[in-house]
């Protein structure tokens, strides 16, 4: 029996010492003297760099006091000179990752970095004047300072919240409410809790304040001794010689999309010239061989080569052909170099002079064979291609330049006109809704370049075309 | 039945995917939560905080800014930890901590030139976040050489009125020209708590061709709208309404003239996946009196009408440096002229990976960026001008290669390598084309 105090009290140990154990919440992680802690029902004692901190512990801090206390579920608080903050309650199951945090602060500024506990609902921090839900955040509160934001400044001062990550409900002693949401952003709450400012960018200056609260004083080490300072030989070691990545970084598909957008617009327009030339270039010769054609055959396809008067070739189908000119710095009459007829092929060899800037040899072969034509008719088909060989002659002497071209032609011809004594038309008109475009050739280099925009050959939109011939 | 199938569906996904992903998290979860207990009881152990920040900022876990602002408790002239510290705060948003860090990291012994040279280039870019207005651009001129500048057709072959036929040009038109590539930024802030902003974008694009003239192209756009905050409905969420404009030139004569306005939505899932969902409906005019007037000219992929697209952009950060971007689009062309309207199926995707240069007094990562583009215009209905029964259809193969190489904090050069294929069911729109962009770039 008389061991029964001692049992009881042994009893009351082992079921107490659990419970003991279980109430450090956290750790010092750097300490500036003076700072001291005060476990509830205990006496106060200074604050060692790692030693534990339990639930309802009192943290407090003189003018060159500053204190970091890590917790269990990785959140941080940093105690600012002159403070006082109370962790009224920190219950954490790492299982779940979740449970309740609730600090108070008196006097002084607080820096909550937040854990596991803070990124669900169950972290708070009280003032004098206010409640601040933390959520996944981070915030710095000061308790009873100057700045005051946009509301009266009371007696006892502002206290000043600022959200640096997450999102903070603040909740006034009187029930005025406000959420910080944006990170930098901050309010002011008077110190009787009945004015909130809204919501407004802290400013520089509010943060270097807060960081003067939390910094070491010259010479202080946050506990640690000075001749085993971490260096900064170690720091670039181990955390790396690396480069942020840029705030505003290269544009990426917008850098790429901004050629996409460009090459799509040439190459619509490319497309078409293309086309363009592939199927409109050649009505007028295709008319042209086709009333040759008329001439020298009664029906069937065509056995004779075009043939051009050279006495008069502004007026026959050559000089009809261009008869809107020849268009590259300024539209000129080409002149008649030669013609060449071999069976049903024609050759036909063109000149246009710009003086000043050289001259141009346009040879057309027409093979009359593709016209197919039947006497009496005023119309026929033409289909197939006509080679177009363009050589440019610069002025200053330079090398002839040659480029090809396969004129595509499929169309059908109509006419109508005055017919000859065997029944062919010896003039005629085509109607036709399209312009002759012959694109400037590429594999010609002009010099100065073409003022026309569709050199080489060119004709009005919707054009009525009447050509007059000669016939041996 | 079906929705049983969907679930069953989703459920596979879910072990696949979802399991796979949680099981491959946890390992460096449980190493960071390890690292916490053993700093936290011992904050002298420098080796194990260190493993702590590292890893903790791969995990974006902000315990690595406690354990920052620790080490500078112990010795506030650590200037590469305060530059670590101030980076991270600019990642959270934080930009006036951020700033004030890195303007003290600035000030530290610790740090040389070239690591000095690495700050001072980011720290205009942040200083300007603190700030309202914030404007920014980057300009680039360069070269740009084509194989086939005039996008002949490969085979030479023409489809014209449904027969196939040799063309009226032949042979490939490649051609090389300068290129000036300007794009301006200014962002509005509100100064609220939504964080709303009015963004404008602006663009100018011009080419000169060396041999055909022709195909000179300038283009000029902007955009103009607010980008609203919808944090009450969804953290991270925006909403920008928008009106666009532009208006382009080939071969020195306005060719195409838009007007656009569309809404776009932005989420952020985590600072690691950001989609943009979006709407926008576009008026498009083409100058006919740029090219003498042609039937052909309904054989052009653009055209006078209106066109409404819904696209969906998104940005996934895989690692730190390691970055997937993409965007993909449906166009309905509603065009005037019945046989250029069209719908078009738009897939973009771009694998950012940033790197460190070459040399340690560049201060800025570079980028190598492999990218692929598939592009499907399908024509509502024939072209008689092409073929009377065929209605066209082409799909685009883009792929590329693109490098942005900042040489100092402002300048750089950039290019990129293309190869673009388009199959059509056109003789006259088969075409290759190989590209080559190269030039300096600026930044401001």
């Amino acid at each position: 029996m008389r061991n029964l105090p001692s049992v009881a009290l042994l009893a009351l140990f082992c079921l107490g010492a659990p419970d003991l154990r279980a109430d450090v919440v956290g750790n010092v992680g750097a300490v500036n003297q003076s700072a001291q802690g005060t476990p509830p029902g205990g006496a106060p004692k200074g604050l060692a760099l790692g030693a534990g901190v339990v639930d309802r512990e009192r943290i407090e801090t003189k003018a060159d006091g500053r204190a970091q206390i890590v917790f269990l579920d990785k959140s941080t608080l940093g105690v600012g000179a002159n403070s006082s903050v109370t962790i009224d309650r920190f219950v954490y199951d790492a299982a779940a990752g979740a449970g309740k945090q609730s600090l108070s602060i008196t006097k002084g500024a607080l820096r909550f970095i937040g854990g596991e506990v803070s990124h669900g609902a169950g972290m708070e921090i009280k003032t004098p004047s206010a409640t601040i839900g933390v959520r996944g955040g981070m915030v710095l509160v000061r308790v009873g300072g100057a700045e005051c934001g946009d509301i009266a400044r009371p007696p006892g001062g502002c206290d000043q919240i600022i959200l640096l990550n997450g999102a903070a409900a603040i909740v006034t002693a009187k029930g005025r409410r406000q959420v910080l949401t944006r990170p930098g952003f901050g309010v002011s709450v008077g110190s009787e809790g009945g004015d909130i400012s809204d919501p407004a960018p802290a400013g520089e200056g509010a943060i270097e304040g807060f960081d003067r609260q939390f910094a070491s004083l010259p010479g202080q080490t946050g506990g640690v001794s000075a001749a085993a300072l971490p260096n900064g030989a170690q720091a670039l070691a181990r955390l790396g010689n690396i480069r942020a990545p840029d705030r505003n970084p290269w544009a990426g598909l917008g850098a790429i999309g901004a050629h996409w957008g460009g090459a799509g617009i040439a190459q619509s327009r490319a497309q078409t010239n293309n086309q363009t030339v592939a199927t409109q270039t050649q009505q007028t010769l295709a008319a042209v061989v086709a009333a040759r054609d008329a001439v020298a055959s009664d029906h069937g396809s065509a056995y004779s080569g075009i043939a051009v008067d050279l006495s008069n070739p502004v007026s026959g189908a050559v000089g009809a052909l261009f008869s809107h000119g020849f268009c590259v710095w300024s539209c000129v009459t080409p002149t008649i170099v030669s013609q060449s007829i071999s069976g049903a092929a024609s050759s036909i060899t063109l000149q246009a002079t710009f003086p000043g800037y050289g001259y141009f040899l346009i040879t057309l072969a027409v093979n009359a064979e593709s016209i197919h034509y039947t006497a009496g008719q005023n119309s026929a088909t033409f289909s197939g291609a006509i080679p177009a060989t363009v050589v440019y002659y610069p002025v200053g002497g330079g090398a002839a330049q040659t480029n090809t071209y396969n004129l595509v032609v499929s169309e059908n011809l109509n006419w109508s006109g005055v017919a000859s004594g065997n029944g062919a038309p010896t003039s005629f008109s085509i109607n036709g809704s399209d312009t002759l475009n012959f694109v400037n050739a590429s594999g010609i280099v002009l010099d100065p370049p073409a003022t026309s925009t569709s050199s080489f050959f060119s004709l009005p939109n919707g054009f009525t075309e009447s050509f007059s011939f000669s016939y041996p | 039945m079906k929705e049983k199938k969907i679930s069953a569906l989703a459920l596979a996904a879910w072990v696949l995917f979802g399991t796979a992903g949680a099981s491959a998290q946890s390992e460096p979860n449980a190493e960071l939560e390890r690292l916490a207990a053993h700093v936290r009881t011992h904050p002298s152990d420098y080796e194990q905080t260190y493993a702590y920040i590292r890893l903790a900022t791969e995990l974006h876990d902000e315990a690595a800014i406690g354990a920052l602002e620790r080490l500078l408790m112990y010795n506030p002239e650590l200037g590469r930890a305060r530059e670590q510290l101030g980076f991270l705060y600019a990642r959270i948003g934080a930009y006036q901590s951020a700033v004030f860090n890195l303007r003290a990291a600035l000030k530290s012994p610790d740090l040389d030139a070239a690591q000095k040279a690495r700050i001072e280039a980011q720290l205009p870019d942040l200083e300007m976040q603190t700030k309202a207005s914030r404007f920014s651009g980057s300009l680039q001129i360069g070269v740009r050489t084509q194989s086939n500048a005039a996008y002949l057709p490969s085979s030479g072959l023409y489809d014209v009125g449904g027969v196939q036929t040799l063309g009226g040009v032949t042979g490939r038109q490649s051609d090389a020209n300068t290129f000036e590539h300007a794009q301006i930024t200014h962002d509005y802030d509100l100064q609220n708590q939504r964080g709303d902003v009015i963004e404008t974008r602006g663009l100018a694009y011009a080419t000169q061709q060396f041999a055909l003239p022709q195909y000179n192209v300038a283009l000029f756009s902007v955009s103009v709208g607010p980008r609203l905050g919808l944090a009450e409905i969804a953290p991270g969420l925006t909403v920008k309404p928008y009106v666009a404009g532009s208006a382009s030139l080939v071969g020195n004569l306005n060719y195409l003239n838009t007007g656009s306005a569309g809404v776009s939505l932005r989420q952020t899932f985590g600072g690691r996946l950001v989609l943009e969902p979006g709407f926008e409906w576009t008026r498009l005019w083409v100058n006919s009196a740029s090219s003498p007037g042609s039937n052909t000219q309904t054989v052009a992929t653009i055209a006078t009408g209106d066109v409404f697209t819904g696209s969906l952009g998104g940005s996934l950060r895989i690692f730190d440096n390691i970055r997937l971007e993409g965007r993909a689009a449906f166009s309905r062309a509603e065009a005037y002229v019945a046989t250029q309207a069209t719908s078009q199926f738009d897939v973009q995707a771009m694998l950012r990976v940033e790197v460190d240069p070459p040399l340690a007094e560049m201060p800025r990562r570079w980028t190598i960026a492999p990218y692929a583009r598939f592009t499907q215009i399908a024509f509502d209905i024939a072209n008689p001008v092409l073929d009377p029964f065929r209605a066209r259809r082409d799909d685009a193969w883009v792929y590329g290669l693109a490098l942005d190489a900042p040489i100092t904090a402002q300048l750089g050069v950039s290019g990129h390598l293309e190869f673009l294929r388009n199959d059509s069911n056109i003789s006259s729109f088969k075409m290759q084309n190989v590209s080559l962009t190269f030039g300096p770039t600026a930044r401001f």
